[in-house]
């Protein structure tokens, strides 16, 4: 089976063995992943674009301008094992529930929104404080 | 490109779940909210998101092949430089989709081999071989076309990380539509050879288009849990009536004919008619018997097998297991 009729020359050239008793790739025999990291302007934060399979951290950076740096604008890509980044358990978010609830005023400028017009009515009182 | 006519998996019927966290996964995905890998989700959900992600991505794979047939001989250097850009690309799109179902589960081997062994499908569409550059051409605006229309739907889904992936293909493919659209009218705007080229290639894709979506749904309980939690979006006839609304009016303006005389739009339902495709044909070349089913294997297994070496030579002992985060 050599596909000597194959349209593509390149098939016709490679002389293309029959697949009978083609080993299985094993498990462990491709690299492992690595996170990509892409920062589009200089001040820019570097963020999370996707995932690269590499042997090593150099490797993950060469393929990671193949796959995520030919198009977009790119000034810096990133790589970190995937193995090495910790995330919190997607379970407790509850625990940032509260993040922008008027309980946590006291955080934000919108806690200390009165001060204009105190500052108005102290103004205008006849009578002020010795 | 180059998802379409996905084969889902028959539900296991004994399979049993935690109603309570069943009922706020269904919630959250109510309520728009995306899953992500490190959530709870029902095995079913997995399983067939596995499943349709890896057929996405094998057809990627696959489908460079048909087009990088071409590279070799496209017309002019412009032509050329765009046609390996986008084979790239597809590749590309391959990598982002087998790293989005890594994180499901199954390893990229298993992927691969699963590929290879056929035991997992890829668009039946390749199968088809790429006559004449006026194939590619057809290939570049009306297949890239058809995908673009599922993946668009596909955007819609519940899952992070298929979705972030769909997001950036769907970025990449609006160049390759461009350049399919390009191609295309060059040809058809051309001398009389050029046009009849073009005409025949249009004879050769139409069937294999109209088996792109996949044969007409029948609603099943199945389809309906998969529309609930946002893996499948659209019925593929809604989809195949949308592609139909899209691109049938994009190549009549050219004067070209599409070789089925029943095609054309009601106009009292708003709905596209259609001779019934061959959905005998649509099986046996799915079941391995297509024009070009052993010759794509067997060249994907002569790229595995010979780039063995590469990845044994540059292997570091310390690695270990991981997969992808998000």
């Amino acid at each position: 089976m050599a596909f000597e009729d194959s349209l593509d020359p390149r098939v016709r050239r490679l002389n293309v063995p029959d697949r009978a008793g083609e080993e299985p790739t094993k498990e462990m025999e491709y690299w492992e992943p690595y996170e990509v990291f892409r920062q589009d302007k200089r001040g820019g934060n570097p963020v999370r674009e996707g995932t690269v399979h590499a042997p090593s951290p150099q490797m993950a950076l060469v393929l990671a301008k193949e796959q995520h740096g030919r198009r977009m604008k790119v000034v810096n890509l990133w790589v970190a094992r995937a193995r090495d980044i910790y995330m919190l358990n997607p379970e407790d978010d509850d625990m940032f529930a509260l993040n922008e609830a008027p309980e946590k005023a006291y955080r934000n400028p919108q806690g200390f929104a009165k001060v204009r017009k105190k500052i108005k009515s102290y103004k205008t009182q006849d009578t002020k404080p010795e | 490109m180059y998802g379409g006519g996905y084969i889902y998996e028959a539900p296991d019927k004994n399979e049993k779940e935690d109603p309570k966290k069943l009922e706020a996964f269904e919630a959250r995905i109510g309520r728009g909210e995306k899953i992500e890998p490190h959530d709870w989700m029902p095995r079913e959900y997995r399983r067939q998101l596995i499943r349709m992600i890896e057929q996405h991505a094998n057809s990627e794979i696959v489908g460079a092949l048909p087009e990088g047939t071409w590279i070799t001989r496209a017309p002019g250097f412009k032509r050329k430089l765009a046609i390996t850009a986008k084979v790239q690309d597809e590749i590309g799109h391959g990598q982002l989709l087998y790293s989005a179902a890594e994180t499901l589960g199954k390893t990229r081997v298993a992927m691969i081999n699963d590929l290879l062994s056929g035991k997992r499908k890829y668009s039946n569409v390749f199968n088809y071989p790429a006559v004449t550059w006026a194939d590619a051409t057809v290939i570049g605006f009306l297949v890239d076309g058809a995908a673009i229309v599922n993946q668009v739907t596909n955007e819609k889904g519940s899952y992070g990380p298929y979705v972030r992936a769909l997001k950036r293909i769907n970025f990449e493919e609006s160049f390759h539509l461009k350049q399919g659209h390009d191609a295309f009218v060059a040809l058809a705007t051309g001398t009389s050879k050029q046009r009849k080229m073009l005409q025949e290639a249009l004879n050769r894709w139409w069937e294999p288009l109209m088996h792109f979506f996949g044969p007409p749904d029948k609603i099943s309980t199945h389809t309906k849990k998969l529309m609930k939690w946002k893996v499948k979006l659209a019925t593929n006839d809604e989809m195949r009536q949308h592609f139909l609304d899209q691109y049938v009016p994009k190549v009549w303006e050219l004067d070209l004919t599409i070789p089925d005389p029943k095609l054309k739009k009601n106009k009292e339902t708003g709905k596209w008619e259609y001779t019934t495709p061959d959905w005998d044909r649509f099986f046996e070349v799915i079941n391995g018997n297509g024009p070009c089913n052993k010759e794509r294997l067997a060249v994907r297994q002569w790229a595995e097998t010979h780039g063995r070496w590469v990845r044994q030579a540059l292997m570091k002992p310390e690695q270990k297991p991981a997969v992808p985060l998000a």
